[in-house]
């Protein structure tokens, strides 16, 4: 933690604030892992469905991993379903002036609530 | 007679005592003297054996003393060598394939973000370069991965591995010819 920066800073708050929105979904924290500048946050469900954050360097992008019974879907895996695909061209995300690390973790969570039924 | 025959039977009595008793202090003498020499050769030949066995060893080993040292030295540079090049290993890649890598053998220590992308770019290059000065080998944690794969970002859904800072990094070390094209 020696060299947070402030948008790493703001991750972990951010990440602490839409937690809520993932005990909702049934998501409980599972583990906190810190290497280096990177964090990694998995929360898990009791159908053993897992959701990862990552973050940190060089590209400093939020990740969003999902592991099910039926495999693991990053990103790219959610884009290759073609509803999904649909969904994220019809709401894409838009950033305004500066970066919001709080509203890009909602963005995903909502994508989550969207992919969930496809890939559970 | 009768006492003629006491007689006889008294001395042959006694003759074969002595011959018995002389049997087995022969016996004894035999055994003993046969031990001593079991034992004596026993002896000689495990420090024989133990003599051929080392001269054996050195010779198969070395030539000379010259070459014991030579020997002997070259183990000690190697297991050196072995314990510098463990320490000396890094891997780049994407984040998700560095999980499960030690956080000493990642740069992720050394890549605080300057808030701009391109401050992070020279940053990150000028880090990488500073391993490999150092003598650092950095191996490549997402080797499977090509530079096509698709790694969106939120507001870039068809950015590729190709693109990302990782990306960046797999360059400079292909350039270099560290890594394979």
């Amino acid at each position: 933690m020696a060299k947070i920066n402030n948008l790493t800073k703001d991750f972990i708050e951010a990440i602490n604030e839409i937690e809520i929105m993932l005990l909702a979904l049934f998501f409980k924290r599972h583990s906190f892992f810190e290497k280096g500048l990177a964090y990694f946050i998995e929360y898990r469900k009791e159908n053993n469905t897992r959701v990862e954050f990552l973050f940190g360097p060089s590209d400093w992008d939020i990740e969003m991993i999902i592991y099910t019974s039926k495999g693991k879907f990053a990103f790219k895996d959610l884009l290759s379903i073609p509803e999904l695909s649909s969904w994220v061209n019809n709401n894409r995300y838009k950033q305004e002036n500066s970066r919001n690390i709080k509203n890009e973790l909602e963005w995903f969570i909502d994508l989550m609530k969207v992919s969930l039924p496809y890939v559970e | 007679m009768k006492f003629f025959l006491k007689i006889l039977f008294f001395f042959i009595t006694l003759f074969q005592t002595n011959i018995v008793e002389a049997k087995i202090f022969v016996l004894e003498n035999i055994i003993s003297s046969a031990t001593f020499f079991t034992t004596l050769n026993s002896e000689k030949s495990s420090v024989e054996l133990e003599s051929i066995f080392s001269e054996n060893e050195l010779a198969n080993t070395c030539k000379s003393e010259g070459d014991l040292v030579a020997y002997r030295n070259w183990s000690i540079s190697s297991n050196a060598d072995a314990a510098k090049a463990g320490a000396n290993i890094k891997y780049l890649g994407r984040m998700e394939d560095l999980k499960g890598i030690p956080r000493s053998q990642t740069i992720l220590d050394d890549l605080p973000n300057l808030g701009s992308p391109k401050a992070n770019y020279y940053q990150n290059m000028s880090v990488i370069r500073k391993n490999l000065r150092e003598g650092v080998t950095f191996k490549d944690a997402s080797w499977f991965r090509p530079n096509s794969e698709l790694a969106p970002k939120l507001n870039w859904p068809t950015r590729t591995v190709g693109q990302t800072f990782y990306g960046a990094e797999r360059n400079l070390m292909q350039n270099r010819g560290l890594w394979p094209k």
